[in-house]
């Protein structure tokens, strides 16, 4: 039974998936806010390149990949498919675990499979400067690598809480060329706005995105060379780019004499998700019996401590009062329907497909994560990105329900990145510092006072 | 009201979207003057957010902040698209 699964560089995917062309439900044109009309790609033209606009548009379901970023595209890929043997020892339960390390990237994640095509087609279209935001660095120390092997700047606007703390990323940006800025910064018109109000801002990703896009609009004002926007998440190309993930494991995985069961990726943005999933989401539409599962954080308590008391049931308070224990063991966190709020920055064509029915979104409290992601490093070895612990605690709950099922199950699941630089985070988990579960009482009451004058259930 | 916010402004979380944590302050005015449209669902579990909310914000800014449809990405870019035209020094000539 081999642990690894390697393809050849000769037999890396020429060409992208785009499941655009065959989702039961199209999605529909994003409309201007302006005009309200459906968006054209010259109001798109301001921040990106014309090709990368056509392909954000397109519903041709194979898009070739350009032999230059094939060649970049080599550094690293094909990625190997791993066969996670001790963790499957670890649960004894009756699964095959297989996963792509995407960690082995220069920049340690999947997000320069994207990160490079991006620069090629900004390179070709004669943009010689790309602006971005970052939120924990892992975009920004991406784009900075891939336009680097273009020869082109990078200029990062990072969210300035996350400047303060995760210098290391930083540092990534700076040793591939990058200029890497606090935001708000006073480079802008919209930081300068943010700063005037409050000089001691911590920014946020909003503040840094309109920095990054004044920046590509203004660039030729200022006299700085010709700029464009790239972003690392959401938009179709993006995924469109990461599809080659999931395409290679179609390969790995026939060359191991499987198929999947289950495929699991993390679903922040949706990038890495859809990377991993899209082309198991064709098999899916053609008929394949698969589950696909999107993870993202919630925060349902398990364990915690506090009265019966009458709350609200949902976030707008419409419903009557319902009696709960409102921070106790048997809370259940009440459905939020106001479904922007759960899916809030997750990417139309992932959110169409959980509509459809072809994708499970699944919660994971962010303490169960780091519980999954010790267990992996103890077992396979790897230090896991915190977002790659959420699709790992999704994978050990599906093991187990196997077990509780009695049936065999094939996982695959994305490993999208390696948590070298995101050490601080496992520090904080260690030291019980990530969730408080045995809340002081102080805070218990304060918390309870929100509740006073709300009528007592009886019990 | 405020005796309310001042006991959990320090109080620290993961933030799912930046990947590092940020204090229950961060999350108070992480879109500028409103909070975080994620801040309920990532604290209703510590506190009751949802009252403290409600009575912090007030009925119109509890609506934009958790009611209102948050825009698409795309949507997002489209109209800081047309802000920062207009902090374009051409645009003004």
């Amino acid at each position: 039974m081999p642990v690894k699964v390697f393809l050849r560089e000769d037999e890396i995917p020429r060409e992208w998936y785009n499941i655009a062309a065959d989702m039961p439900t199209p999605l529909q044109p994003p409309l201007h806010p302006g005009t309200q009309q459906p968006v054209s790609p010259e109001d798109l033209a301001p921040v990106f390149p014309m090709n990368l606009i056509e392909q954000e548009m397109s519903v041709e379901r194979w898009i070739k990949i350009p032999d230059p970023v094939l060649e970049k595209l080599l550094i690293w890929r094909p990625t190997p498919l791993y066969r996670a043997v001790q963790l499957e020892k670890f649960l004894n339960c009756p699964v095959k675990i297989y996963y792509k390390n995407e960690g082995v990237s220069p920049a340690g994640s999947h997000k320069p499979n994207t990160a490079i095509p991006q620069a090629y087609y900004n390179k070709i279209f004669g943009v010689k400067r790309i602006a971005t935001e970052t939120g924990a660095g892992q975009w920004g120390s991406a784009l900075s690598f891939a336009c680097s092997q273009f020869g082109l700047e990078a200029k990062v606007y990072m969210v300035r809480v996350s400047y303060e703390q995760k210098p290391y990323r930083r540092l990534m940006m700076n040793t591939w060329g990058a200029t890497c800025v606090p935001s708000p910064s006073t480079e802008t018109e919209a930081g300068k706005k943010i700063l005037a109000m409050d000089p001691n801002s911590p920014g946020s990703l909003g503040i840094a995105i309109s920095e990054a896009v004044e920046d590509a609009v203004t660039s030729e004002a200022h006299g700085r060379p010709l700029t464009r926007y790239s972003l690392g998440s959401v938009l179709n190309h993006v995924l469109l780019h990461q599809t080659i993930i999931g395409l290679e494991a179609q390969k790995q995985m026939a060359m191991a004499g499987d198929y999947p069961d289950i495929v699991i990726g993390c679903a922040g943005g949706g990038s890495n998700f859809a990377g991993i999933s899209f082309p198991f989401v064709r098999d899916k539409i053609a008929g394949k019996q698969i589950e696909i599962i999107g993870v993202e954080p919630t925060s349902c308590p398990t364990m915690t401590k506090g009265p019966f008391a009458y709350d609200f049931g949902d976030t707008v308070q419409m419903t009557p009062l319902l009696p709960m224990h409102t921070l106790g063991h048997a809370f259940v966190p009440a459905p939020i329907h106001a479904g922007g709020l759960r899916y809030h920055g997750m990417a139309p064509l992932v959110s169409q497909l959980i509509l459809d029915g072809l994708v499970e979104p699944r919660a994971v409290h962010q303490l169960e994560t780091f519980h999954a992601g010790v267990t992996w490093a103890r077992t396979e070895g790897f230090i896991s990105a915190p977002e790659t612990n959420h699709a790992l605690a999704a994978v050990i709950q599906e093991a187990k329900k196997a077990k509780e099922e009695g049936k065999e199950k094939v996982i695959l699941v994305n490993w999208s990145g390696h948590g070298l630089v995101d050490l601080a985070a496992y520090d904080a988990f260690f030291q019980g510092k990530l969730f408080n579960y045995e809340m002081p009482m102080e805070e218990i009451e304060c918390s309870l006072r929100a509740l006073e004058g709300f009528p007592k259930p009886k019990l | 009201m405020d005796d309310d916010v001042d006991c959990f402004d320090n109080m620290e979380i993961r933030c799912p979207r930046l990947g590092g944590p940020v204090t229950f302050a961060y999350c108070l005015v992480e879109a500028v003057s409103l909070p975080c449209p994620r801040a309920i669902m990532c604290w209703r579990h510590l506190f009751d957010v949802v009252s403290l909310f409600h009575r912090r914000l007030g009925p119109e800014k509890y609506r934009l902040a958790f009611e209102t449809p948050p825009q698409s990405r795309m949507e997002s870019i489209l109209e800081l698209i047309e802000r920062a035209k207009g902090a374009n020094p051409k645009a003004s000539e």
